[in-house]
């Protein structure tokens, strides 16, 4: 095995990877404060591409277009949680979740509507060659999205530990009831998390255009994706969502190298219906959720 | 302090408190007592805003808060520790005492955790440990504490020394008391009626949603059928 | 009553060809309604009846449709037979996925459910036979006995025909005992073992039957449309019958009809624009969930009582 091509494979596996991690970071992050699945998490970051994609179209510079819609993808989770899913309360999460199969319907249909179903080109967000070191050969779009998939985990970290709404956040996941005893409104708290979510997709969407391109259906596969690195991390363990991103990114691109590339998908959707069936709790969740 | 008018709570179609009338003064601590299923933990969550009584009243200092957001209630110096401890496990303690200040928006919160650290010096001894991994006594210590840490003007106890240890329930008890000496109001919901009217000021006996008696502790430690139902002699 | 509804409704559908035989495209989406309404009714089994989800559902129209699709094409064999089979075999893939509902709940289930239902759209995918990316074409129309069901009529006939058994099985089955169970471990799956059913058999019969509906669905679809291929019968399908469940009325035969009804005539009110419908009808699927969770069919039925008790008034 020649270790130059394996460590090519590892460093550019990461790179999708890191996006995987990034869509499920989000899907995780909700499960654990609502108890509830988005299956619109990609679609969410779908949608939210688009928009970029106008704006481009706007001719405003894309750094630029970048961080306005990493702040309107904040704020479109808000939207979704403020106008819609407030009225749910004290409804079951599963009514929670089939509310975001309706989203999926809904978002897609929506994009469909205004941007029409065909591909659209997007732009990577660092142009020019890959780079070269030591043998190893990186794409400059890897390199952004490995950056900002760091930059975005250290920031996440920190709001949970450091801040007094990441803190309340944990609280209102753990004990809602006692959350709210202490003064905690656990509405403001699960806006602020389906707005974090929303970011997430939004970013999540951003890198993953340019390397699978823009369309409707785009985040299906990578929410699939998203969903297999969720599992195989425990479904509600944050460091577990974002290792079984990285990991699942190196296994494709492993599998698809030395065996076959139409083992590609089949493979997360083994490792789903295994991990599930033999350990739900995945390799790093500690505790099956409360309820049975 | 408080004042409850009149008060009716209702689950669904079924009403569990059928229009009790309960005050509290300044500095007192006040016991309620009753059997499972009396209505008391019910009355708590109502004074807290957690569930919405369907008619009456609820007054603290002067102001009806009965139809108010249990984060307005807080903020207004009402803190309800909860039966079952419900400190949160996944957080360190020091985090389970940092929530309890939620409200509260001024400088002093490190200075108080450094209080409750002196007053509980088994917290600080446990600080960065996961709430989850307390005994019960040190987790219903932490809940106490993480309720002082809002400031509370009246404090809602719930059962403070459910399925405790004598020794501990002792100490739990002492706490209480010294509660009362720093200035702190204290509605007490018991099932241990003779240690809770031992320190208590006043007392109501609460049976299937109504008060069937009310007096100060002494006059309800000499009733008879206190006696005969709630201090088992 | 009842009955009386049934009978005038069963006698439109019945006569409905003959009054619009001068617009066969409209009897075209009709027996669409219908062919999506087995499909429903299988779904209804699993989630209604037995309250376990499944995201995977549009797998075993794949499967029905491409295993009567192959049969009929490669192997030669009698549409009716194939039928058969393909039915048998889309309730055996049915019990298989049936076991992992034994082991997981909720949302655990609907993420396997969605796996499995994209693993066998991945395996027509790279299934040479099955044609691959682009599916099977010119899939000859349903014969029975020499009759072929060629026409839009006729095969609107065919469709009613297995409608009416689905309905027929699963009236049944809400009135047998089997029903009773699973209705029973869809309120409590904890009270029912506890007074001594056995949920994991019912878990596999609901399983078994609701995908059998879907595979008969499929071949229906596969005879009818003519032309099958395999991302067609993807997630996206599998939320749309759920749609389809819950909108109409999930629990009720009735609904799974109306919702299938909504879910085809939809498009054709809004000038056919897919992306526009698949907003109306996800947004029909939210609202449901948050207002009217008894779904079309409740709603119809509030409107009937209201309507009744003014009349009496």
């Amino acid at each position: 095995m020649n270790t130059l091509i394996l460590s090519n494979l590892i460093v550019s596996g990461l790179g999708t990877g890191a996006i995987y991690a990034i869509v499920a970071l989000g899907i995780v992050f909700i499960f654990r404060t609502m108890e509830a699945v988005n299956f619109a998490e990609g679609d969410m970051g779908m949608f939210m591409t688009f928009v970029a994609f106008s704006l481009i179209c706007l001719k405003i510079p894309y750094p630029l277009v970048f961080i306005i819609v990493v702040a309107l993808s904040f704020l479109f989770g808000v939207l979704v949680e403020k106008g819609i899913l407030q009225f749910i309360k004290g409804m079951s999460p599963m009514a929670i979740t089939i509310v975001t199969l309706g989203f999926v319907m809904v978002f897609q249909g929506l994009a469909g509507f205004i941007w029409g179903t065909d591909t659209k080109p997007f732009p990577p967000l660092w142009k020019g060659p890959p780079i070269k070191a030591h043998g190893i050969i990186l794409g400059r779009q890897d390199v952004v999205t490995l950056i900002t998939a760091f930059v975005i985990f250290i920031i996440f970290v920190l709001l949970l530990k450091k801040t007094k709404i990441g803190i309340a956040v944990r609280a209102v996941s753990e004990d809602r009831y006692a959350a709210l005893l202490m003064g905690v409104r656990v509405s403001t708290i699960f806006a602020f998390v389906w707005g974090f979510s929303g970011l997430l997709a939004g970013l999540g969407g951003m890198l993953a255009a340019p390397r699978f391109s823009l369309d409707v259906n785009m985040m299906t596969t990578i929410q699939l994706e998203a969903f297999t690195a969720a599992v195989l991390g425990g479904f509600s363990s944050i460091p577990g969502a974002i290792f079984g991103g990285l990991t699942l990114g190196v296994l494709e691109n492993l599998i698809s190298f030395y065996v076959s590339s139409s083992l590609k998908e089949p493979i997360s959707l083994i490792i789903i219906v295994v991990v599930l069936l033999v350990s739900p709790n995945g390799l790093f969740g500690k505790k099956m959720n409360k309820k049975v | 302090m408080l004042l409850l008018e009149n008060l009716h709570v209702s689950y669904g179609p079924i009403e569990v408190i059928h229009g009790i009338n309960i005050e509290v003064k300044k500095g007192e601590i006040v016991s309620l007592l009753g059997s499972n299923g009396a209505g008391k933990t019910t009355t708590l969550k109502a004074i807290s805003g957690v569930v919405k009584p369907t008619s009456g009243k609820i007054i603290f200092n002067g102001e009806d808060i009965s139809r108010k957001e249990p984060s307005y209630i807080v903020s207004k110096g009402i803190i309800h520790v909860p039966e079952g401890r419900h400190i949160f496990p996944g957080l360190t303690v020091r985090e389970n005492l940092l929530l309890g200040a939620y409200m509260r928006v001024d400088k002093e919160i490190r200075k108080d955790i450094e209080k409750i650290f002196k007053y509980f010096p088994i917290l600080e001894e446990r600080k960065n440990q996961l709430a989850g991994t307390l005994s019960g006594g040190e987790q219903q210590i932490l809940a106490i504490g993480r309720g002082l840490m809002a400031k509370p003007k009246l404090l809602l106890l719930d059962e403070p020394s459910l399925g405790l240890a004598p020794k501990i329930v002792s100490e739990i008890f002492s706490i209480i008391e010294n509660l009362k000496k720093e200035g702190i109001t204290v509605l007490l919901v018991e099932q241990n009626a003779r240690k809770a009217l031992k320190i208590s000021d006043r007392g109501y006996v609460l049976v299937t949603g109504n008060i069937l008696l009310q007096g100060t502790s002494k006059e309800l430690q000499n009733d008879e059928n206190v006696k005969k139902l709630y201090l088992g002699r | 009553m009842k009955n009386k509804t049934n009978l005038t409704i069963l006698l439109i559908a019945l006569a409905l060809p003959l009054v619009l035989y001068s617009k066969p495209a409209f009897v075209g989406y009709l027996t669409l309604a219908g062919i999506m309404a087995i499909s429903a009714l299988g779904l209804n089994i699993i989630l209604g009846y037995s309250g376990q989800i499944s995201l995977g559902h549009a797998a075993f129209m794949a499967i029905g449709a491409y295993s009567s699709a192959i049969l009929t094409m490669q192997f030669h064999i009698p549409f009716i037979l194939a039928l058969i089979v393909s039915v048998l075999i889309a309730a055996f893939v049915g019990i298989l996925v049936g076991f992992p509902s034994l082991r997981l709940s909720g949302f655990y289930l609907a993420i396997v459910t969605m796996a499995l239902g994209e693993a066998v759209v991945s395996i027509f995918k790279n299934w040479k036979l099955a044609g691959g990316n682009f599916g099977i074409r010119n899939i000859p129309p349903p014969s029975i006995l020499g009759f072929v069901f060629s026409g839009e009529i006729s095969k609107y006939y065919l469709v009613l025909f297995f409608l009416l058994l689905s309905v027929y099985i699963s009236n049944n089955l809400v009135r047998s005992n089997t029903g009773r169970a699973m209705r029973a471990l869809r309120d409590s799956e904890i009270a029912a073992q506890s007074v001594g059913v056995n949920v994991a058999k019912y878990k596999i019969i609901a399983f078994s039957l609701g995908s059998a509906l879907g595979g008969l669905s499929g071949v229906l679809y596969a005879h009818t449309v003519t032309y099958i291929h395999p991302t067609a019968f993807g997630i996206g399908l599998s939320i749309e019958i759920l749609a389809i469940v819950m909108v109409g009325g999930v629990g009720t035969i009735a609904g799974q009809i109306i919702g299938s009804l909504f879910w085809v005539i939809l498009p054709l009110f809004i000038g056919n624009v897919e992306t526009l419908s698949s907003v109306i009808f996800g947004a029909a699927l939210i609202i449901v969930v948050l207002l009217y969770p008894r779904g079309l069919v409740g709603i119809l039925n509030a409107g009937a009582l209201r309507k009744f008790s003014k009349r009496r008034r």
